[in-house]
Parts: structure tokens; sequence; C-alpha cells
């Protein structure tokens, strides 16, 4: 069954019109301080604290991520309901000094349609020197105009367009949890990819992990990821 | 469509060493979330994102007294280098000879970068040595950690 996932080519990103004015909209957004409530940092120290929020987008739908509104709560939707849609949304906390870390995300999906579920939502972990060393495929960040495109489909061939991860400057590793692998019987629903600098996979297991099943439309899904001292999440 | 149960939790660990992984050097932190269709659809939205840095945390326990009895305490301290942030808490005890511990669970009080609680010990039989567990389950900001001590039967 995985085999008649279609998957969309990667291409370079050709900044279209409209896309510049929805990344300027939701960069407008930010800079004149609008509330952003999806993202922020749980500092736990007076030396770390959030940037705000960077978008990048995918080359064949520009206008998203773009901002919503789910159960009367502002949200961002990631994507469209499309194949080989992606998206999404970064920021940093300074003063990062080796302590154990964790990336927490709610998310939901509102429509589904075609083959189902996929390919979830992905948390990219780094830790870097600098604020400026990541490059997106957008033009939304001044001096990081993108395309670059790194990663590809897991080791069992599931993860789509979740393959896509930014350029970096250190390693990083990515965890995607695909509810797609419920449909091909895996009991595993998580990809993870390692990145060695500035963009080769060094490790891609897929299909590992537990499962929760295929959430319904409006469920809440909570994706937590924690990197501890000795290299585990 | 739905075979989620409500409530379905799933977590897992992974070494990240095996796949040539090493935490980088210090800086900045980044975090991306991304949504994406490969070949499925739907609109994967975004609620809510977060950034949790958390401290580790050491626990040291020490004994007054002896494998037939014995007053412990634990010791929680916060290592960072950064401001002092005081651990908050609880402590929850264990023995490998089982007994007893009065509470069961301490909560911490201190300051700085350090937090204790006291308890006291009565074991269930006659195993010697005896070896006292502390297990601090961490708070908001803190991670959780294990220390244990040795304690003998006199001669």
């Amino acid at each position: 069954m995985s085999n008649s996932k279609r998957r969309r080519p990667l291409t370079r990103m050709i900044t279209s019109a409209s896309s510049i004015v929805a990344i300027i909209i939701l960069f407008l957004a930010v800079i004149v301080g609008i509330n952003h409530p999806i993202v922020s940092a749980v500092a736990s120290g007076p030396t770390i604290g959030p940037s705000p929020p960077l978008f990048f987008d995918s080359p064949a739908y520009p206008g998203y991520p773009t901002w919503t509104t789910v159960n009367g709560q502002r949200a961002l939707q990631l994507t469209p309901v499309s194949s080989g849609a992606y998206a999404g949304v970064a920021w940093h906390a300074l003063g990062y000094s080796g302590q154990p870390v964790g990336v927490s995300m709610n998310g939901t999906y509102t429509q589904v349609g075609g083959a189902g579920l996929a390919d979830g939502f992905k948390i990219v972990m780094f830790a870097q020197n600098g604020t400026g060393s990541l490059s997106y495929d957008n033009n939304s960040i001044p001096g990081l105009s993108g395309p670059i495109l790194c990663g590809g489909p897991s080791s069992t061939g599931v993860g789509g367009s979740a393959g896509v991860s930014p350029d970096s400057t250190s390693p990083y590793f990515s965890l995607n949890w695909d509810p797609f692998y419920t449909l091909v019987g895996s009991a595993g629903q998580f990809n993870l990819w390692v990145i060695n600098p500035p963009c080769t996979v060094v490790a891609n297991p897929g299909g590992i992990g537990c499962s929760i099943g295929q959430p319904a439309a409006f469920d809440t899904i909570r994706f937590k990821t924690f990197s501890r001292p000795g290299c585990r999440i | 469509m739905s075979d989620l149960t409500s409530g379905t939790n799933c977590s897992f660990s992974l070494g990240l060493s095996q796949y040539g992984f090493n935490i980088p050097s210090p800086g900045n932190y980044w975090a991306m979330i991304m949504g994406a269709n490969g070949g499925g659809y739907a609109d994967w939205t975004l609620l809510q994102a977060q950034i949790i840095a958390e401290r580790a945390t050491t626990t040291g326990v020490s004994c007054s007294g002896n494998a037939l009895g014995s007053t412990c305490t634990a010791t929680v301290s916060d290592p960072s280098p950064r401001p002092p942030l005081t651990p908050t808490g609880t402590v929850t005890w264990s023995s490998s000879a089982g007994g007893t511990f009065k509470p069961s669970t301490c909560t911490l009080s201190g300051s700085g970068s350090t937090a204790s609680c006291t308890v006291v010990y009565a074991p269930s039989g006659n195993q010697n040595p005896v070896t006292i567990t502390a297990t601090y389950q961490g708070d908001s900001n803190h991670l959780g950690s294990v220390g244990n001590t040795t304690l003998s039967a006199p001669p």
C-alpha cells in the first residue's frame, strides 16, 4: 500500500507575487507585535527566551502557513488538503547551555480527503551558535533566502514531504509523527532523521516508536519531543 | 475513519548516539514544526507550540542510622551555571529491603540551587545491606533525578 502513495517531487521554489504578499503579511504581523499565541518558550532562566516565529512555505502551496480559527481559537494552518503540501514555523530560544530541551505542540486537522492522513507533524530540533544560521525555503528572512531542501523519505519510504528539512550549520534531528503508518500496518508511527551539516542524511529509520492510530478531525494531537543529555529523545 | 481511543497515549525513547548524533555545542536552540502531506490529505493545523528548557538535577541521599532504622535526607541540586532556580516538588522513596518511609513522599524545601527533605525509614526484615533510593519527580523547570545510598546493619 505504501507504493501507492503518490509523492510530489520537491522542486526549487519559484517565488510568486502571491507568496511574497502572504509572507510579508505574516512577517509584518510578527514585527508589529500582533499576539502569537501558538509559539512561546517556557523559560527556565532569565537568559532563555523566544524569537518571533519564522514561517516557511512550500513551492507548490506558497499561501501556507496561514492563520485560521479552530474551535474559536487562533491557529496556524500549515497545509491545505492537498498532496505534496508542506510548510512550517520555526523560532529559537536564546541561551541554550546543554540542558534538556523539549518542543511541545498541540495540533489537529479539520478536513481530510483522498488517501487519508499523511504525513502529520514533524518536530525539528537544533542547537547551534548564532541566530541566523538556518536557511529556509522561502525568502521571508533577509539574508537567508533559500531554497534549501534537505532530507527525503524515511528508510521505509513513508514520510513524503515530511522529509524536507532546512539547511543547518550543526547536526540536528527531526522526529515525524506520520499516521500513514497505521494504514500500512506498521506498529510504529514515527520517522527519525539525523542530519549532518549542511544537508546530509546520516540516519532515517522509519516506522519506529508506537501508535495512536488514526485521530479524527478536531482531535487534539499532543506531540512532545524531548532531547536529554546522553543523546536520548 | 477514526480508530483513536480518547486519550490514547504513545511514548518511546531513542538513543540518538546509535544514529551518529551528538549534541552540538551550546548556543541558541531552534525548533521547527512542520506539517506535511506526501500522498495523504489533511489540513494539518498547529494550535499551540512551545520550547521547554528543563534543567538537569542531581539527587544525593544521606542517612543517619543503619539498616535497622534510619533517618534519610534527599538533597536535590540544580548544577546549572545560570542564575539559581530552586528545585521544587516531591521525592519518593524506596528500599531494596522493603519497609516503610514516613512520610512516603516528602516535599522539598530550600533556597538557591538546592532543596532537601527528610524521611524516617523502618525496615521490614533483616536484609543487609539495604539500598535506599530517592527519586525526584522534577518540576516545570527541572528534570527528575535519582540518588541512592547503602545502609549496613551494625556489627
